[in-house]
């Protein structure tokens, strides 16, 4: 994996961390149009609440604002931003007392050898196998779209998730299963 | 680094990384190769891509947010800077008084410590001789200290706030803050000093002739404080050395009041309500306290005299 894809953020990157650390309202600005739709995508993920969701958003810009002094790029600015986020998605879930992503799956059940569903994914419409996406439990869709969208590593999904890398592992593959049983599911529904 | 897997084995758990290009250039290269010769891992990499595409279509055709959303987060931080910033300044309010107090221990007279650490001797010394008679007349001993710890503190008090025998006066002049707050501190620490050695007095009294230190400390205590307060007041309308005169006549007139309240009712009346540790008398003393702190700054200034 690589480890030194964050090693050496962008100039400009680095600068915008800088100058929101440094106070300046223009730099935090600049920071949310460049991940608004990243982060915003990632948060509908965590809660359907459209609402509830640009909440968070905000109370993440306001972590961001607050803590930029403390960053030190042992992260990259994305992943670090995307942690925030979570953080703030999981307190404000709390003190709504909705359900936040549940832990508690059964993670042990790893495919370890191809399964006979391989053959069938790729055949489904995109459309189908999004609307399925759509239906898995928060705490898949987060992982799958931290690997397939957000294109984080193992490791920085695992860093912004708090398990190990294992785990990460585990998730997806526990995830594309779980997308599978859906689409079974409504195979027989039509039938 | 994840564990690479051999060419013969399946190497599954790499291909999402594979396909997001996060897998390092030898790992890439290695499962490229895996999966020129392994069909299972072909269509493995054939499925992710098809739940990569998933997540992208399903996650990215999402609604936007709302166009206004810094103007709310602006919001949250301003309110959050602006109570961040009140908390500050009450830190640094609290700063500033603790320093303003500890300034005036040099700046009050050094007479003043001395003198009243002097009565408090010779109280100690007056019953140590007179044990045996003290003994059976505590009543005395406690009028005779409530006399003297109450017209030091008066004395003490009445030299706190006045420019002619004051050496740090011209420094409170030149500086912004308030003359209220130096004469509250200088009351508290002057009064403070007197009360904490009659305090230690009252209990030598107390182990020595018996009895608790409340016995002689309630004789003294709200005395002590009224005529403080006077004789603040005083200092503050008409001099140092008018109060000090007055603090002197009142204390006579308190010893007089002492011996007659048994006799006369209004006497009586005034000896219990005033001349111990009543509400009443905390009250008035409290009022005469007020009503000096905002007389204080009217005093002509060091300029003009």
């Amino acid at each position: 994996m690589s480890m030194g894809m964050y090693a050496q953020p962008a100039v400009d990157e680095r600068q915008i961390a800088r100058r929101i650390a440094g106070g300046d309202r223009e730099a935090l600005s600049e920071l949310y149009a460049r991940y608004q739709r990243t982060l915003f995508n990632y948060l509908l993920q965590l809660t359907p609440d459209y609402g509830l969701a640009e909440e968070i958003l905000q109370d993440t810009l306001v972590a961001v604002w607050k803590s930029a002094h403390r960053f030190e790029w042992r992260s990259s600015l994305q992943t670090w931003l995307i942690g925030i986020a979570r953080r703030q998605a999981h307190n404000t879930l709390r003190q709504h007392k909705l359900p936040v992503a549940d832990e508690s799956e059964m993670e042990s059940l790893v495919a370890t050898e191809p399964e006979p569903e391989a053959f069938t994914l790729a055949n489904i419409a995109r459309d189908e196998l999004a609307e399925a996406f759509r239906q898995l439990a928060p705490l898949y869709r987060e992982v799958l779209v931290l690997i397939f969208v957000q294109e984080l590593s193992y490791q920085e999904t695992a860093t912004i998730l708090e398990v190990p890398v294992g785990t990460v592992k585990s998730r997806i593959c526990n995830a594309r299963r779980a997308l599978r049983a859906l689409l079974d599911a409504r195979e027989e529904a039509h039938q | 680094m994840p564990r690479m897997s051999q060419n013969n084995q399946h190497i599954s758990d790499l291909l999402p990384a594979y396909i997001n290009g996060k897998l390092d250039a030898a790992s890439a290269e290695r499962a490229r190769i895996h999966l020129e010769t392994c069909e299972a891992c072909r269509h493995e990499l054939a499925a992710w891509e098809a739940v990569s595409g998933a997540a992208q279509l399903a996650s990215t055709s999402g609604p936007a947010p709302s166009p206004m959303l810094m103007n709310a987060v602006w919001a949250k931080i301003d309110a959050q800077e602006k109570a961040v910033a009140s908390h500050k300044s009450i830190r640094r309010l609290a700063l500033h008084l603790g320093l303003v107090f500890s300034r005036q221990i040099p700046l009050i007279h050094k007479s003043i410590w001395i003198a009243s650490i002097l009565v408090n001797v010779l109280m100690c010394v007056l019953v140590f001789l007179g044990h045996a008679g003290a003994r059976h007349n505590l009543n005395s001993v406690a009028a005779v200290m409530a006399f003297l710890t109450t017209i030091a503190a008066a004395a003490g008090v009445a030299f706190i706030y006045q420019a002619e025998h004051d050496a740090g006066y011209e420094i409170i002049l030149s500086t912004p803050t308030s003359i209220r707050i130096v004469m509250i501190c200088r009351m508290v620490l002057v009064v403070g000093y007197n009360l904490a050695l009659a305090a230690v007095t009252s209990a030598i009294i107390a182990i020595t002739l018996g009895g608790t230190v409340w016995d002689f400390m309630h004789i003294w205590l709200g005395p002590m404080i009224l005529l403080a307060s006077i004789s603040l007041t005083i200092s503050v309308v008409f001099g140092s050395v008018v109060s000090v005169v007055v603090a002197l006549f009142l204390e006579i007139l308190q010893a007089i009041i002492t011996s007659f309240a048994r006799t006369t009712p209004f006497v009586h009346f005034l000896h219990a309500n005033l001349l111990q540790t009543t509400p009443t008398a905390l009250f008035i003393a409290l009022l005469l306290i007020v009503f000096a702190v905002y007389y204080a700054p009217r005093q002509p200034r060091l300029s003009n005299s």
